[in-house]
């Protein structure tokens, strides 16, 4: 059976002149361990949104997500 | 490979008392565990430190040389495939100027405002990479080659 996860991860942020301060977006990943490999937790059905902003991402809901393991700040089993 | 990056291991145990007897012990040990985390690294040379050091975005030293860099890092990424892709995404490569850099993330500039008589630049656009995904950092040149 899989688990269901919940990671906290620092994503990646484009900047662009509006940009009022400098830090990396957190995120919050909610869905199924698909696979785990060396680099990434792969999971299906994810819902992602951004924690500050609370705004999806991406505002479809892709059916698997890939996040680097670098990235995730906190895993957790719900 | 995708469906769970497991390593296998080998053991092989002579038995007692010159039976000639081996027993093979097989098991599974999950990358978490074979794997440390990179974390922040290291990395001999040129670093990142001394690009941003170099980077001179403020006209405060006119003997700054703004090198052009390269990234090397992965990014998260999603897919809308019913069927769980056999590969993992590769990696991505952004090329720009180095801004700043600290324990978290290096903010590099991609697309600038460039003040080609006072060699300025001016940052717009750009991405901040979180420092722990960055697999490979390197200088590649200068806008004006008369500079090394």
């Amino acid at each position: 059976m899989r688990s269901k996860i919940k990671i906290m991860w620092n994503d990646a942020v484009l900047l662009s002149p509006d940009a009022k301060t400098k830090k990396l977006s957190k995120m919050e990943t909610i869905g199924f361990l698909a696979a785990e490999s060396s680099d990434f937790f792969i999971i299906s059905k994810p819902k992602t949104v951004n924690i500050e902003t609370k705004k999806k991402h991406p505002k479809k809901q892709p059916t698997f997500y890939f996040i680097p393991k670098e990235m995730a700040e906190r895993v957790e089993i719900i | 490979m995708i469906f769970g990056d497991w390593s296998l291991k080998y053991l092989i145990r002579k038995g007692d008392g010159g039976k000639k007897r081996y027993s093979i012990l097989v098991y599974f040990i999950s990358d978490n565990f074979c794997k440390q985390r990179k974390g922040v690294r290291k990395m001999p040379g040129y670093g990142k430190e001394d690009a941003a050091k170099d980077t001179d975005t403020m006209k405060k030293n006119k003997t700054l040389k703004n090198p052009i860099c390269a990234v090397l890092w992965q990014d998260a990424s999603y897919t809308f495939e019913k069927i769980m892709p056999l590969k993992t995404p590769l990696p991505r490569l952004t090329v720009g100027f180095i801004v700043s850099t600290n324990k978290y993330f290096t903010h590099i500039a991609t697309n600038i405002e460039y003040d080609e008589m006072k060699e300025i630049i001016y940052p717009i656009d750009g991405f901040l990479i979180p420092e722990k995904t960055i697999i490979k950092f390197k200088k590649i040149g200068y806008f004006k080659n008369n500079e090394k």
